[in-house]
C-alpha cells in the first residue's frame, strides 16, 4: 500500500487529505502543523507522497520542498495551497515539486492528482530497480 | 507603497472571493461598492474574526464570518466531523486563508506586494477599510489595515 505524510498548519485540511488519500487506497504515516518537520518524518518514514501546504507557522512550504528535495531528490511532492501568486508557483516549480493543487480542494481533482503521481512514482522504482 | 486598497482592488478581491464561495455553495454579492473606513473594535460575539498579518504594502486582513458561513464551510471541508466550537473556529480560519490566499493575486495586479501569514482567531478588528460581501447565510466583512510604519 502506498504511504503519504501530510504536512498543513490545518486541522479541517489534514482531515480532508486523509479522506482523499484513504479514499484511494493510501495510507497516512504521519501528519506535521509545520513544515519543520518534514525532513525528519520523510527520513524516518520514506513515504511514496508528501502533500505540503505553503503558509504555515515555522518553516514555510516552499522552503521545506527545496531542502527536502535537495537532500531526497526522489521525494514526490504536491503542494496543496490557496496561493496563486506566480513567485510561489515558479519557486515550486524550480524545487522540483511534482504537482500544485489549490485549496479549496476539490476531491476528485485531488484524487486524480495523487494516482498521477504514485504512478510516476512506481514506474520510475520500476525503472530503477535492477 | 504604503497605502490602503483603492475601491477597484477591493472590488476585485471581494470578486475573487466571490468564485472562491462558490465552491463552498455560498453564493456572494458585494454589498458596498464603495469601501467603507472601519475603526478599531471589538467583532460582534454572534461572527468569528480570523486575521492574516501580512509582510508588505498593508499590515493585515480581518475577515468577519457569520457562525453559518464557518458552518457551511466546515461541512465542506469534513462533512463527517461534528461541528464544535473547535471545528467551526479551524473551519473560519482555513476559509480565512483560502479566500486571501486566492485574492493576493487581484492585490498584485493593483501593485499591491504582500506575503501572509498563518490565521488567527481574533476578537477585536483594526482600522482599515472595508469591503462587505452579502450572503444568504449573513454578511461576510473583510477589513484590509492600514500599515503605521515601514514594512
Amino acid at each position: 500500500m502506498p504511504t503519504a505524510v501530510i504536512v498543513d498548519d490545518s486541522p479541517l485540511i489534514r482531515v480532508q487529505l486523509r479522506q482523499i488519500l484513504s479514499h484511494i487506497g493510501v495510507a497516512v504515516v504521519a501528519e506535521a502543523p509545520t513544515g519543520d518537520h518534514v525532513h525528519a518524518l520523510y527520513e524516518q518514514h520514506h513515504p511514496d507522497l508528501v502533500t505540503l501546504d505553503i503558509v504555515m507557522p515555522g518553516k514555510d512550504g516552499v522552503t521545506a520542498a527545496i531542502e527536502l528535495l535537495r537532500d531526497f531528490p526522489a521525494a514526490r511532492i504536491v503542494m496543496c495551497t490557496s496561493l496563486t501568486t506566480r513567485d510561489k508557483i515558479v519557486a515550486c516549480q524550480r524545487a522540483g515539486v511534482c504537482h500544485y493543487l489549490l485549496k479549496p480542494l476539490d476531491a476528485a481533482r485531488a484524487e486524480q492528482v495523487f494516482q498521477f503521481v504514485l504512478q510516476h512514482a512506481s514506474m520510475a522504482a520500476a525503472r530503477s530497480a535492477p | 507603497m504604503l497605502a490602503l486598497p483603492d475601491p477597484d482592488t477591493v472590488e476585485d478581491f471581494l470578486d475573487n472571493a466571490i468564485g472562491v464561495l462558490h465552491t463552498f455553495g455560498i453564493t456572494a454579492v458585494v454589498l458596498d461598492h464603495t469601501p467603507r473606513i472601519a475603526t478599531t473594535g471589538p467583532i460582534d460575539l454572534r461572527v468569528i474574526g480570523v486575521v492574516i498579518h501580512v509582510r508588505g504594502d498593508i499590515a493585515g486582513v480581518t475577515w468577519q464570518f457569520p457562525i453559518a458561513v464557518t458552518r457551511q464551510a466546515a461541512s465542506v471541508f469534513a462533512p463527517d466531523l461534528e461541528l464544535d466550537p473547535g471545528i467551526l473556529e479551524a473551519a473560519a480560519s482555513e476559509l480565512a486563508n483560502v479566500l486571501t490566499g486566492r485574492g493576493l493575486i487581484a492585490l498584485e495586479s493593483h501593485g499591491l506586494e504582500i506575503e501572509i501569514s498563518p490565521p488567527q482567531i481574533t476578537p477585536t478588528t483594526r482600522a482599515g477599510v472595508t469591503g462587505r460581501l452579502t450572503t444568504e447565510l449573513g454578511a461576510i466583512v473583510v477589513v484590509f489595515h492600514r500599515r503605521t510604519s515601514g514594512r
